[in-house]
């Protein structure tokens, strides 16, 4: 345990020494984070520390500013991040000399090898290979040691990304994690695993289509909606069918009925907006064709009636609100 | 003169004559009477459910004298003013009189038809989860030819080794398992599978089981003939064998290498070539089928309607008319919520109802009556006979300003649709979906969850918790937001408490944890719509309205940075339900009394309409509703679960009280 406490606390006197610059108000910054996150390290605030030596290094980036991250990623639990950090410190020190002493090149080889042995792995197999993939709400990175490897916990928060893989590898932190497995149009899986130190396990996602939505208006509201035949309600209506061909119709009394035949997308929302036209009259159906018509008839009817008086009729059955008069047989 | 005198003796025959026709004509048209109305009735149906946020569809299936099937029909509502509705029946015949069966149906929503029949009510026992291999063995039942079994999984594994990929046993068996025995008739090849297995734990779903077939049930590991673990389907692991077998007697086991954790498994066998035969449902389950455009009821026809009203989501009710001629029956039905959920009972026989034998509920759930006679005046169910409809007063128990205070807000009594249709939460959650017709009785709950100041205060003041359910302190977990001493958290939410240290504190306070209808009914509570979304209204949560996806690994929202993640009332002012109570939906989701079951598990049909609670007892996790900090969907409906034997850092919990407890 003391070992990294000397480490980090070294490591700020030899950046303060090292770090003489031009840009004083940047240096500046540097150093006062860099004291402050290394404080931080001695009360083990890693959180905080971390937070301090990232604004070092935005200030001015340094092998050893990126060792002690790494270091604090490590003691976090985030060992893919150390690993990456840890890696991005070595190569700079390589490049520049002068920033990291053989000291802590031997200290972040150590961690490096302790954090391989750390990490779990996961082999996912994804259906179909496009799904996007998520582990803690970031995607997965491509890994430099293998092409179907891949890395979690390193890159930026975001959505899931495809590896365009059906079978590859993850190398993640061995701590509960949440991996997403998403598709346009699929529902999103997630999955709670909780990997030990070390572990590999296969972990299997296969994707399965959202069912489409259809929002039916139309110009005309209260409009009867039947899909596939079946009365689903009146317009304007919101209902989610199984992706596939649907036949589609609205109708209300006097209007043409609409009809349509259509493929749902899965997961999609299908807006339909059904033109009612009115029903053209025919002429029967003109105002004056029933008047004069009407007219005659009750002329003719009058004289029916008097002629031949009807027979009272029998009492109708009332088919009520619902408008509906079953018939039993 | 006698000219004179003709006029008046020609008029008076003129008029005699017109006297005489029109009397005639009136005479012949009085003779002729109106025929009798056919036998017919205007029935009247209303309820005293809420329209349209609960009932909004509404069947009626008509059978005739002899129980034929004769029409279904169905109707939309959008309005309570549409209510009560009413529709006629008739029979063109004027030479005999005729009963009637009508099966009317308020419900929901429907659903993809599943054969459904006719099952009593039977009080819930909960079945105990087997803790040692030979208590599994001895319990495990036999599993017909083609049956499918559900039991439920332990979190203690029962034996050593289970296999992986390659079907040998290499893994480590890290849970509980459910058994069943298969009894093979002859010589042949045989599938077994693992049809469903949801198991979950604290930080785990574990989507599946192995599954082992073994000659002797106490030794899995020795006798397994075959074994079998990762076969994907959909987004699980579910175990599956196939092989060639003798007759004789064998045993499936369930094993997991994913530990900690308990559910429900489900296990199937059957002959290789008979796998994937079609099964009719018996002969004598009430199935409508249809062939062309002829309605029967014949299952041997082979096609079934697609969609049926979900029986949980139904008030299922009978009555029986005698149609007359001449006496047209106006006879009103009352579908009262006190039978939601309780399906009519058909007595079918040959295909033909027999409507004599036939029960319903009337306006009691416990007890099924014959279907009753309507006729005229007649008001079948109790409340009936009003011309305004009775929509909305079932289990009313409004709330006045003054119930609520600062620190608890008054619930409504009333009906609402427990859970959702629609909403998709994590997969393999306890589910929203099918859902139930619920009410709650008017009830009280704290507008915020339980502070560590006002658990503190408790505990100085006599609370009483088992040491093992008292909450970590911030010495023994990181996140914990109670410390032994004051450190400025009073005002946050106490996270890593146990479901039985919760309640303590609940009962110590005069309440109990909210049951999942109280809590689903306070978070959604709307009376002009019945239900909303989430607690807000409809619209989609925002990173400024509540604290949710705020995991330093979710980019959703901005990472809460300072620890413990949790925040106080005072930022969840966007997160508040239409009762003025406030993060319901993120912040740190929180206990329930009950159990993650399914709405359509026996456990909740075994309870009432009115305050039900699916609680067992052997289960090993119980329900956890709304959001936390970390979560990503949040709509009220839905659901989640944690073992009782672990606390969680975005778990806390609230109170429920019957009474209006005294002011704090």
């Amino acid at each position: 345990m003391k070992k990294w406490v000397f480490a980090v606390v070294s490591l700020a006197s030899i950046h303060v020494g090292v770090a003489r610059a031009d840009d004083a108000a940047d240096e500046q910054l540097a150093r006062t984070s860099f004291k402050e996150g290394a404080a931080l390290v001695e009360e083990a605030e890693w959180q905080g520390a971390l937070v301090a030596f990232e604004r070092s290094r935005a200030a001015r980036e340094h092998a050893l500013t990126l060792y002690n991250i790494g270091v604090c990623q490590r003691f976090l639990g985030r060992y893919t991040l150390a690993r990456e950090t840890l890696r991005g410190a070595l190569a700079r020190g390589e490049q520049k000399p002068g920033e990291m002493s053989q000291l802590f090149v031997d200290q972040a080889k150590t961690y490096l090898k302790e954090i391989d042995a750390k990490l779990a792995r996961f082999t996912l197999v994804v259906d179909p290979p496009n799904t996007k993939v998520a582990i803690e709400g970031r995607p997965v990175t491509a890994s430099a040691d293998s092409p179907n490897v891949f890395v979690a916990g390193i890159a930026e928060s975001g959505e899931g990304k495809s590896t365009g893989l059906a079978r590859f590898e993850v190398l993640v932190d061995p701590r509960p994690l949440v991996l997403t497995f998403s598709l346009d149009g699929h529902d999103t899986i997630e999955m709670r695993k909780d990997p030990k130190p070390g572990s590999h396990e296969e972990v299997s996602a296969s994707m399965t289509s959202q069912p489409a939505q259809l929002r039916i208006a139309s110009n005309v509201n209260g409009a009867v909606v039947r899909i596939d035949g079946v009365d689903v309600g009146l317009t304007p209506v919101l209902v989610s069918r199984p992706p596939g061909v649907r036949i589609v119709s609205v109708s209300s009394a006097g209007y043409v009925p609409y009809e349509s035949k259509l493929t749902l997308p899965p997961g999609q929302l299908v807006p339909i907006d059904a033109r009612l036209e009115v029903e053209k009259q025919p002429l029967t159906k003109k105002w004056w064709f029933w008047t004069a018509s009407g007219v005659a008839l009750v002329g003719v009817g009058l004289l029916t009636y008097f002629i031949v008086r009807p027979a009272p009729e029998r009492p109708q059955p009332e088919a009520g609100g619902l408008g509906w008069l079953a018939e039993v047989k | 003169m006698a000219r004179d005198a003709l006029v008046p003796i020609r008029s008076r025959l003129g008029r005699s004559l017109a006297v005489v026709l029109l009397g005639g004509g009136a005479a012949w048209s009085c003779s002729q009477e109106a025929p009798p109305a056919y036998p017919s009735a205007l029935v009247t149906i209303d309820t005293d459910l809420p329209v349209p946020s609960v009932i909004s569809r509404l069947a009626v299936d008509v059978f005739n004298a002899e129980g034929k099937w004769i029409e279904q029909r169905q109707f939309t509502f959008t309005s309570r003013e549409e209510w009560p509705a009413s529709f006629g029946v008739v029979m063109r015949d004027d030479t005999r009189s005729t009963d009637v069966l009508l099966r009317i149906r308020a419900f929901v929503g429907e659903r993809d038809y599943l054969g459904e029949r006719f099952v009593p009510r039977v009080p819930f026992v909960p079945k105990p989860v087997a803790t040692s291999l030979a208590q599994l063995c001895k319990d495990a039942p036999v599993l017909p030819h083609r049956d499918i079994l559900v039991q439920r999984a332990g979190d203690k594994p029962l034996f050593e080794k289970t296999c992986g990929d390659s079907g040998t046993l290499v893994l480590d068996n890290a849970t509980g398992s459910v058994a069943a025995h298969v009894d093979i008739p002859q010589k042949g090849r045989y599938r077994f599978e693992v049809v469903t297995s949801l198991l979950a734990s604290m930080e785990t779903y574990a989507f599946g089981s192995s599954l082992h077939l073994a000659k002797n049930c106490l030794e899995p590991e020795a006798t397994t003939l075959a074994c079998s673990h990762a076969i994907a389907t959909q987004d699980a692991h579910f175990g599956k064998v196939e092989l060639d077998l003798d007759p004789g007697r064998y045993t499936l086991i369930t094993a997991s290498s994913l530990g900690g954790s308990v559910g429900n498994v489900a296990l199937r066998w059957a002959e290789s070539s008979q796998w994937d035969a079609v099964e009719l449902p018996p002969a004598e389950a009430p199935v409508l089928v249809e062939r062309g455009a002829e309605l029967t009821m014949d299952p041997a026809d082979g096609v079934t309607p697609t969609t049926e009203p979900s029986p949980d989501s139904a008030v299922d009710r009978l009555v029986r008319l005698h149609l007359e001629l001449g006496n047209p029956l106006r006879p009103r039905v009352l579908l009262t919520g006190a039978c939601a959920g309780t399906m009519a009972k058909l007595a079918v026989q040959n295909n033909r109802v027999d409507a004599a034998k036939s029960e319903t509920c009337i306006n009691d759930a416990t007890k099924l009556e014959p279907a009753p006679w309507g006729a005229t005046p007649f008001d079948v169910g109790a409340g009936a006979g009003s011309q305004r409809t009775s929509a909305g007063t079932f289990a009313l128990d409004a709330c006045t300003a003054d119930d609520s205070d600062d620190d608890v807000a008054c619930v409504p009594g009333g009906a609402f649709v427990l859970g959702s249709a629609t909403e998709r939460g994590l997969v393999g959650a306890p589910g929203s979906s099918p859902v139930r017709i619920v009410a709650t009785s008017r009830f009280f709950i704290d507008r915020d969850e339980v502070t560590v100041g006002r658990y503190r205060k408790a505990f100085d003041s006599g609370l009483e918790i088992p040491e093992a359910y008292l909450p970590y302190a911030d010495d023994r977990r990181a996140r914990a937001t109670f410390s032994d001493e004051p450190k400025g958290r009073e005002d946050l939410p106490l996270n890593f408490i146990m479901w039985q240290g919760a309640r303590k504190i609940c009962q110590h306070f005069g309440g109990d944890l909210p049951t999942e209808a109280q809590w689903e009914r306070a978070a959604s509570f709307d009376p002009d719509r019945g239900k909303r979304r989430f607690p807000w209204g409809d619209e989609e949560p925002t990173c400024d309205r509540t604290v949710y996806g705020r995991a330093d690994s979710f980019a959703l929202c901005r990472p809460l940075v300072t620890l413990p993640f949790a925040v106080t009332s005072k930022d969840l002012e966007g997160d508040v339900s239409f009762l003025g109570i406030r993060g319901l939906a993120g912040n740190v989701s929180e206990w329930v009394l009950g159990s993650p079951r399914r709405y359509d598990d026996p456990c909740w049909r075994a309870t009432t309409v009115i305050d039900p609670v699916c609680f067992d007892p052997n289960d090993s996790a119980r329900s956890e509703r709304g959001g936390a900090w970390t979560s990503l969907v949040l709509a009220v409906a839905l659901r989640s679960e944690t073992s009782t034997a672990y606390s969680r850092e975005q778990l806390g919990f609230r109170c429920a009280y019957a009474e209006r407890p005294a002011r704090r």
